[in-house]
C-alpha cells in the first residue's frame, strides 16, 4: 500500500470513528433531541398548537390539565388566569424562548468573536485594551446591568435581545482568543503568510475554521444562559411585555395562584427547564466529541 | 510578591474606574431621566426644570465626574424616591444581603467540596456520574423557579419554614439553599477537574512511592493543590451571589439589596441603581484581586 | 544465594475499551542483594509497568497477577494496600523518570523529604531534618541546609533527581528502583546521574533495578541485564555474557542500533525493520517473529524454546551462535 493510500484510508477511518463518537454520546443525543423538540415546537407552532395563544375566555379560567380531576383534553395543559389554553401558550412561548437565545448569540457572538480574532491574533497591545475591556465586562453584575438598563430602556423583546448581545460577549473573546492564539504560531499559518496572503484574509480563511469547534460549545452555553436571563427578566416585570407567552413571564402571571394552581407554575418552569437542560448536554457533548482525543 | 500584588492592585484599580464609567455612562442613555422624574403627564417646562434642578443638563462627563467626587467623599448621592442618601439606604441593607450570600456560598461549599472530590476519587464511577447529573441538572434549574417550587413545598405544603421575610434565621434557609444551588455546580466541577488532574500527576505517585497513608497522599499533596483554583472560584463566586440576591430576594420579599434595586429601576430612582450597580461591581473587582493575592500566598512559585 | 527479590510469571493487563492491552506477558525477573539488575526495552515493552507492579503503583485500572513476587522471602503480591505502605519508601525506593513534576510545588524540599522518615520511622522534625540534610549531602548537592528550605521549582532538573533519589534512601532500603532516571535530563547530567547512582549502589551496598532504553546506560552499571520485548523478557544473563554473545535476535538488532564509543563514524547504525505488535492481541508464537531475519513458521505458531544456561538464559528457536556478534 502506498502513503498516500494510507493517508486517505486512515482519514476516512478518522471521520467514522468520529461520526460514531457523535453516534454514540448519550447526553448529546439527549440535549439534541430536546433541542431539536423546541425548534420543531417554535417553527411549526401554528399547526401544532390547538387554539389561538392570546384567545381570552374569562368562563374558563385556570382549569387544570388532563391528568388532574377536572382536566379535559379540550385544554390538555389546562388554561390561565386569563382562561387562555396553556399548551398553545406553552408552544408559542418556545419562539421567545429560541429568539432571544439566537438573536442574543448572534449579536455577542459577532461582538466577541471580532474582540477575540483581534486580540489572538495580533497580540501585543491591542490583546492587552481587549483583555482589559474583557476583564471590565465581567466585573459587571450581569443580571443587574440588565434588569437597570430594560427598566429604564422600556422593556420589550427587542431591548431585552440587544442588552443581552451587549453583555454576553465575554466568553466569546476568551475562548476565540486562545484558539486563536494556539494556532497562531502553527505552520500552515506561516505558511499562509510566506504565500503573501494579507493578516485579516489569513485570519479569516485559516483562523476562523479552527475555532469553530470552541466557538459552537460557547454558543450553547450563551444560549442557555440568554434564555434563564430572559425569563428572569421577564419574572421580574422587566423582561418581555404581556401578553407575550414568554415563559418567564407566564411563571410570574401564575405566581398568585401558587396555593391553588402549582401547575401554572410548574409547567412552564419545566418547559424552561428542559430547554436549558438540553441545550446544556448538546453543548457538553459537543465539546466531548469535538476535543482532541475525545474522553 | 510584593511587586506582583501591586500589578494586580493597579489593574484592579483601573477596572474599577473603567466599570464605573461604563455603567455610569450606560445606565445614563438608558432614559431620559429629566422626563422619568417628571412623570408622563409633565410638560416641556417642568421637565427642563427638573433637568436643571438635578444638573442634568451638564454634559455627561462633567456629571460623571461630579458624581465621582462626590462618590469620592463618601456621598453617594440622594434617592429619588425616599429622599435619603442612598449610602445610608444601602447600608442599612448590606448585612441582609451579606449573610444570604455568606451563607448560601458557605452551603455550596460544604456541599460541592465533597461531592467534587468524591467524584474525583471514583472517577466514571455512579457517584460521579451522580455530581454530573446534579450539576448539569443545577446548571438548568431558573433559579426563581426552583424557589418558587421550594416555597410551595416547604412552606406552603409541609409548612416548615415561614412563607418569607428577613426577620428570623429561619426566612433565610430556602433563599439560600436556592443561591448555594444556583453556585454548586461550578464549585463542584472545578474541584471535581482539579482533583483528577492532580490525582494523576506525577507526584501523588511519588507520594504513594514515599509509603504514605491515604489519608496524608490525600489531604496534604492532592487537596492542597487541588483547591487552590476552587478558593479563586468562591471569592468570584461571592460576588454573582450578590448579583442573583436580586431574584432570590423579590421573590422570598427580603428588604435587602437585590429587593432595593429592582424597585428602585421600577421608581426610576437613578442614583440608588447607579450606586448598587457600581458597589456590586467593586466588591467583585476587589474579591478577584483578593483571591489573586491568596491564590499567589498559598502557590510557593509565585509567592517567592 | 536467595535472590533479594524474584519475580515469577508477571502478567499485567490494562482494560481499553473492550479488550485489555497485555502489556506485561509472563515476565520473570530476579536481582540479589547488593547487585544492579537492568531492564532494557523500548518504550511499550512493558518494562516500566513490571517496575511499577513491584511497587504495587500501577494505574488505577491495570490489573496485575503473578505466581509470586518474593522481596527479602516475604510473598509481596499477597500483601494489602497497608502492608505494601509500610514497605514503599521504607524497604524499597523508587525514582521516576520525570523530576521535574515529580516532587509537590506546594511544599519544600525538607518537608517532602522528612515526611518519609517520619513516617516509617517516626522519626522527630529535628532528626528527620538532620536525616535529609546528610542525605541530601550522600547525593553531592552542596549547601544542603539551604536547599532544604527551597521549592521544587527553585532547582534545577539534574538536582530534583538527586532529591528524589536523596528521598528513595532516606530510610536506608535495601532495593532501589529507578524507572528511566535519567531520560528526562541533559547528556552530560544523565553521566552525573548515573555515576551517582552507581557509586551509592557500591557504597550503601544496595540493589538497584534500573529501568533504561538505552543501552550505553547497562554497559555502565548493570551485574545483570534482561532484556524485554513486547511484554516479555526475550534474554536475560550476566552483563557480560549479553554483551559477549547475544543470543536472541533481537538483543543483537539492539546492539548493532546502538553507537558505539571509538568507531562512531565506521558502520552506520541500523535500525531494527518493522514495528512492535500490538498487545491488544494474543501472540501465539514469538512477538519478535514478524521482524526477524531468522522466523519460520514455527516461530510464528509456537511453542518458542528457553535455553537456560549458566548465568544467561533466552527464548529463541534459532538462537545466535554464541560470539555470532563479531561475525557480522
Amino acid at each position: 500500500m502506498s502513503v498516500a493510500q494510507t493517508h486517505s484510508g486512515e482519514r476516512a477511518s478518522a471521520r467514522r470513528l468520529r461520526l460514531r463518537r457523535w453516534g454514540q454520546h448519550g447526553g448529546l443525543l439527549i440535549g439534541g433531541a430536546l433541542l431539536a423538540c423546541a425548534i420543531v415546537m417554535a417553527l411549526c407552532a401554528p399547526l401544532l398548537a390547538p387554539a389561538d395563544p392570546y384567545l381570552q375566555e374569562l368562563g374558563a379560567r385556570l382549569k387544570p390539565p388532563v391528568w388532574a380531576e377536572g382536566g379535559s383534553w379540550a385544554n390538555p395543559l389546562g388554561t390561565d388566569q386569563l382562561g387562555r389554553d396553556y399548551l398553545s401558550r406553552l408552544i408559542y412561548g418556545s419562539r421567545i424562548s429560541l429568539l432571544i437565545g439566537l438573536g442574543t448569540v448572534a449579536i455577542g457572538g459577532a461582538i466577541g468573536i471580532t474582540l477575540g480574532l483581534l486580540a489572538g491574533f495580533f497580540g501585543g497591545r491591542v490583546d492587552m485594551v481587549i483583555s482589559f475591556i474583557v476583564t471590565a465586562r465581567l466585573a459587571m453584575p450581569v443580571m443587574l446591568v440588565a434588569l437597570a438598563v430594560v427598566g429604564l430602556v422600556g422593556s420589550s423583546l427587542t431591548v431585552v435581545i440587544l442588552v443581552l448581545g451587549l453583555l454576553l460577549w465575554d466568553q466569546f473573546a476568551i475562548v476565540t482568543r486562545t484558539a486563536v492564539r494556539q494556532i497562531r504560531d502553527l505552520d500552515y499559518i506561516a505558511a499562509a503568510r510566506a504565500v503573501g496572503s494579507s493578516t485579516p484574509s489569513i485570519i479569516l480563511r485559516e483562523a476562523l475554521p479552527n475555532v469553530t469547534g470552541p466557538i459552537l460549545v460557547v454558543v450553547t452555553l450563551e444560549m442557555a444562559h440568554a434564555i434563564l436571563l430572559e425569563a428572569a427578566l421577564s419574572f421580574l416585570g422587566l423582561g418581555v411585555q404581556p401578553p407575550l407567552p414568554s415563559w418567564g413571564l407566564m411563571i410570574a402571571e401564575g405566581r398568585d395562584y401558587i396555593f391553588f394552581t402549582p401547575w401554572v407554575i410548574a409547567i412552564p418552569g419545566a418547559a424552561l427547564f428542559l430547554l436549558v437542560l438540553g441545550i446544556n448536554l448538546f453543548g457538553d457533548g459537543v465539546r466531548d466529541v469535538t476535543a482532541p482525543g475525545g474522553r | 510578591m510584593a511587586r506582583y500584588a501591586m500589578q494586580r492592585f493597579i489593574l484592579a484599580l483601573a477596572v474599577a474606574v473603567a466599570v464605573s464609567i461604563i455603567s455610569f455612562a450606560i445606565l445614563r442613555v438608558s432614559t431620559d431621566l429629566a422626563q422619568a422624574l417628571a412623570g408622563e403627564a409633565a410638560n416641556q417646562e417642568e421637565v427642563e426644570q427638573i433637568r436643571i434642578a438635578y444638573g442634568l443638563d451638564r454634559p455627561l462627563y462633567v456629571q460623571y465626574f461630579a458624581w465621582l467626587g462626590d462618590i469620592a467623599r463618601g456621598d453617594f448621592g440622594e434617592s429619588y424616591y425616599f429622599r435619603e442618601p442612598v449610602a445610608g439606604l444601602i447600608l442599612d441593607r448590606l448585612p441582609l444581603t451579606f449573610t444570604l450570600a455568606g451563607m448560601s456560598l458557605l452551603l455550596a461549599l460544604i456541599i460541592a467540596l465533597p461531592l467534587g472530590v468524591l467524584a474525583a476519587l471514583h472517577h466514571n464511577s455512579w457517584i460521579d456520574r451522580l455530581c454530573l447529573g446534579i450539576a448539569v441538572v443545577g446548571q438548568a434549574m431558573p433559579s426563581f423557579w426552583f424557589a418558587l417550587m421550594l416555597i410551595f413545598v416547604f412552606a406552603v405544603t409541609l409548612q416548615v419554614v415561614p412563607l418569607s421575610g428577613g426577620d428570623t434565621w429561619q426566612g433565610l434557609i430556602l433563599p439560600a439553599v436556592v443561591l448555594a444551588y444556583y453556585a454548586t455546580p461550578a464549585i463542584m466541577r472545578l474541584t471535581r477537574a482539579g482533583m483528577i488532574e492532580v490525582l494523576a500527576s506525577d507526584y501523588i505517585r511519588t507520594a504513594r512511592a514515599k509509603g504514605l497513608s491515604s489519608a496524608s497522599i490525600l489531604v496534604k499533596h492532592a487537596l492542597r493543590n487541588a483547591v487552590m483554583p476552587v478558593v479563586a472560584l468562591a471569592a468570584v463566586k461571592f460576588g454573582f451571589l450578590l448579583g442573583g440576591s436580586t431574584i432570590v430576594e423579590t421573590v422570598f420579599a427580603l428588604d435587602g439589596i437585590g429587593y432595593l434595586s429592582w424597585e428602585s429601576i421600577q421608581r426610576a430612582d437613578f442614583p440608588v441603581v447607579q450606586s448598587i450597580v457600581l458597589l456590586f461591581s467593586l466588591i467583585f473587582v476587589f474579591l478577584t484581586f483578593a483571591s489573586d493575592i491568596l491564590n499567589a500566598w498559598v502557590d510557593p512559585r509565585v509567592r517567592v | 544465594m536467595a535472590a533479594l527479590l524474584d519475580i515469577r510469571n508477571l502478567h499485567v493487563r490494562i482494560p481499553v475499551g473492550f479488550g485489555h492491552v497485555h502489556a506485561v506477558r509472563g515476565v520473570n525477573l530476579s536481582v540479589e542483594a547488593g547487585q544492579t539488575l537492568c531492564v532494557v526495552g523500548e518504550s511499550g515493552s512493558g518494562k516500566s509497568m513490571s517496575a511499577l507492579s513491584v511497587m504495587n503503583l500501577l494505574p488505577p485500572r491495570a490489573m496485575r497477577d503473578a505466581d509470586r513476587i518474593l522481596f527479602d522471602g516475604v510473598d509481596i503480591a499477597q500483601l494489602g494496600p497497608r502492608q505494601m505502605a509500610e514497605l514503599r519508601g521504607n524497604r524499597i525506593g523508587m525514582v521516576f523518570q520525570e523530576p521535574m513534576t515529580s516532587l509537590n510545588p506546594a511544599y519544600t524540599v525538607g518537608n517532602q523529604l522528612m515526611e518519609v522518615h517520619r513516617r516509617h520511622r517516626g522519626s522527630s522534625r529535628s532528626a528527620a531534618w538532620a536525616r535529609a540534610a546528610e542525605l541530601l549531602e550522600l547525593v553531592g548537592i552542596s549547601n544542603p541546609e539551604m536547599r532544604l528550605r527551597q521549592y521544587p521549582h527553585q532547582l534545577s532538573g539534574g538536582l530534583r533527581q538527586r532529591v528524589m533519589i536523596a528521598m528513595a534512601l532516606m530510610c536506608e532500603p535495601g532495593l532501589l528502583i529507578a524507572d528511566e532516571p535519567t531520560s528526562a535530563l541533559d547528556v552530560t547530567i544523565q553521566v552525573q546521574i548515573l555515576r551517582l547512582l552507581r557509586d551509592l549502589q557500591r557504597r550503601l551496598g544496595i540493589a538497584v533495578v534500573l529501568i533504561t532504553h538505552d543501552l550505553g546506560v547497562v554497559a555502565r552499571v548493570a551485574d545483570t541485564v534482561a532484556i524485554m520485548y513486547a511484554g516479555q523478557v526475550v534474554e536475560t544473563g550476566s552483563a557480560r555474557a549479553v554483551f559477549a554473545s547475544p543470543r536472541h535476535p533481537y538483543t543483537n538488532g539492539l546492539l548493532r542500533s546502538m553507537p558505539k564509543p571509538g568507531n562512531g563514524r565506521g558502520e552506520p547504525l541500523q535500525a531494527i525493520p518493522g514495528t512492535v505488535p500490538s498487545l491488544l492481541e494474543t501472540i501465539p508464537g514469538c512477538a519478535f517473529a514478524e521482524r526477524c531475519a531468522r522466523a519460520d513458521e514455527a516461530c510464528r505458531v509456537g511453542p518458542i524454546a528457553t535455553t537456560i544456561e549458566e548465568r544467561h538464559s533466552f527464548s529463541c528457536n534459532h538462537p545466535a551462535d554464541i560470539r555470532a556478534r563479531e561475525e557480522v
